[in-house]
């Protein structure tokens, strides 16, 4: 039940709360490792809009691994596999953490909680680089803490669900619509990839994104809004008398879901065209900047193991442990 | 962070060990309130080949989202390095315990209380669209105040997609239903209800409803009581990839069997009887045929 999620309650946000998570992330890291800096180094770290661009690049690529992963998986696997990656870069810096392993390891993670079984080894059959121990032993060391930077909360309501409702109630409100509404799944579809890379699923319900999706698929077909705007209006019941037609107060509410819907679309949208564009200006000059700045790493880690402050604080040893 | 919350929770004593998990009865520092911690083993083990195993990531799942008086409460889960520990409410039986202790007996009312408090914890359970896979009086716990708590999330999922195939290798075997004997693999909230018919049979009976050794035994302790479903009992039952043919057999007359108490009252109150179709016994309506 999404009215009383943890999703909704935890991991949806405003847009500004979003960019200020996203800096502070950034922030947090250099702060960290300053101690550990000569002059003119910090230069080479990431800034906040790269790390932003890296996860949309990763993103982007992890599109094809769905599309070719075998067995063939369910789309809510997907869409659940993303919230977590997304979640978790909310507090983790790509310095830190690679995305692209890790946005393997939330596929991992969703399949197990979606529901849909394969062994490790079957997963990491899936993968194209790596070897197959390392592949796993990273995964496996990842799963725990994807979990924890999820804050335990793994349930993620898709909006590929409320999708089919919408469409049936589309069906049963409007039946003479003098075409099949079925023919705007495919752009829906097309819609749900380009909010898997946006922020769509930390902003929306998934009821939303997934009318937004019919408005999208309308448009992209040049149907009039009204029948959406029609089928709302009868889903939410508002009154309409032969005389006067409907009841302009209810249709003000639905008018502001709408606008709001728009909204959705308006800003999947834009954030797709962004991408597409930061990625052909900048992508080149991330990936050098990011190796050099792996190239530093690298001298940090031997740094850090001779700085007391980086000294590793041992944890307790469970008493279970063997 | 899990050093620090660790320490928020004082463990008390060693309440047993499963094959994914310890279990620990704890004391949160805080409140004084005693919990019990189940810690699940990570590491390189055999059985933690595929990481975290899935039941420990199926109870997290749901019972983050929901909360009940009749569901047990996860109140905090704590990451480790070597374990993630789920914080659970402290319960000090549960209902297997209860029916085995030849000491306690278990009056009408106490039966209806406890069916009820169950009840309203499962159809919670139904209503957000969640089965729970494994009712039985093992995974029922109570507290010292007689509160009932549905716990044990292992095998539970959420349910209502068509396009998703369900395994029938769920439910321990004595409350499994008769769908699921028949490999059915698309099933709703009946293998709950059917194992609550069960659970409520044991209450009354202090014994288990069908005590079956295999699966298909199961289907003929069932039978043996309730009698064969007929096509018309339970239509599309032979389509069902698993359906064998079990022959009926003569139910045998009123006198042995179950001690049921009388219908509305009426009748010697410990007259041993079969239940029969007509008869409004609590649990019966819980044990239909089709599902």
């Amino acid at each position: 039940m999404y009215s009383t999620s943890t999703q909704k309650r935890s991991w949806t946000f405003t847009p500004e709360a979003i960019q200020e998570k996203r800096n502070q992330t950034n922030e947090q890291f250099r702060e960290k490792h300053r101690i550990l800096l000569e002059p003119g180094e910090e230069e080479f770290f990431l800034t906040s809009s790269d790390e932003l661009l890296m996860q949309r690049m990763i993103e982007h690529a992890a599109l094809t691994f769905a599309e070719s992963f075998r067995p063939h998986i369910f789309s809510s696997i997907k869409w659940t596999a993303y919230a977590y990656f997304k979640r978790a870069f909310l507090g983790w810096s790509v310095m830190d953490f690679s995305p692209k392993i890790v946005m393997m390891a939330c596929f991992y993670v969703a399949m197990k909680t979606d529901e849909f079984f394969v062994t490790i080894d079957d997963f990491v059959g899936n993968l194209k680089t790596g070897t197959i121990e390392g592949n796993i032993s990273r995964i496996l060391g990842l799963e725990p803490e994807i979990l924890q930077a999820n804050r335990y909360h793994l349930t993620v309501h898709c909006p590929y669900r409320p999708f089919e409702g919408h469409m049936m109630d589309i069906k049963k409100h409007i039946p003479h619509l003098g075409f099949d509404v079925e023919s705007i799944r495919q752009d829906a579809y097309k819609f749900f990839d380009e909010c898997l890379i946006s922020d769509a699923m930390v902003l929306y319900s998934p009821s939303h994104i997934a009318l937004a999706a019919i408005l999208y698929g309308l448009s992209q077909q040049n149907r009039e809004v009204d029948i959406l705007r029609d089928a709302l209006s009868k889903v939410l019941g508002v009154q309409e008398d032969p005389w006067n037609g409907k009841n302009p107060e209810e249709m003000s509410n639905v008018d502001r879901l709408l606008n709001k819907i728009s909204e959705i679309v308006a800003r999947v949208t834009s954030s797709h065209e962004e991408f597409d564009a930061n990625y052909k200006l900048h992508s080149k000059s991330l990936m050098k900047r990011s190796n050099a700045f792996a190239e530093l790493n690298k001298n940090l880690g031997d740094r850090k193991a001779n700085h007391p402050v980086f000294a590793k604080k041992e944890q307790p040893v469970d008493s279970d442990d063997d | 962070m899990g050093t620090e919350k660790s320490k928020k929770y004082e463990t008390i004593r060693h309440l047993g060990e499963g094959q994914f998990a310890n279990v620990y009865m704890a004391k949160d520092v805080d409140t004084g309130e005693f919990v019990a911690i189940k810690k699940i083993k990570l590491g390189s083990r055999a059985e933690a080949r595929d990481g975290i195993h899935r039941t420990a990531l199926r109870e997290i799942k749901l019972l983050q989202e929901i909360h009940h008086d009749n569901v047990i409460m996860l109140r905090d889960v704590i990451g480790h390095r070597t374990s993630i520990q789920l914080v659970f409410d402290f319960m000090e039986t549960d209902l297997e315990h209860v029916i085995k202790d030849s000491d306690i007996v278990l009056m009408m009312p106490q039966v209806k209380n406890i069916t009820l408090q169950t009840l309203l914890g499962l159809e919670f359970l139904h209503a957000h669209w969640i089965l729970h896979r494994d009712m039985k009086p093992n995974n029922l716990l109570m507290n010292s105040t007689g509160r009932i708590k549905i716990a044990d999330f292992g095998l539970a999922r959420f349910f209502g997609s068509p396009n998703r195939i369900y395994t029938h290798q769920v439910v321990t075997r004595w409350y499994r239903s008769p769908e699921l004997l028949y490999g059915a693999k698309a099933y709703g909230v009946g293998v709950d209800i059917w194992a609550m018919g069960c659970i409520i049979g044991e209450l009354l009976l202090k014994a288990p409803l069908f005590p079956g050794e295999s699966e298909l035994d199961q289907l003929s302790k069932i039978y043996h009581v309730l009698g064969v479903p007929t096509e018309e009992d339970w239509p599309g039952m032979k389509q069902l990839s698993g359906y064998i043919t079990i022959k009926n057999e003569p139910i045998p007359c009123l006198d042995e069997e179950l001690p049921l108490p009388g219908q509305n009252g009426g009748g010697p109150a410990n007259k041993r009887r079969r239940i029969r179709e007509d008869e409004d016994v609590p649990f019966r309506k819980k044990l239909l045929f089709d599902p």
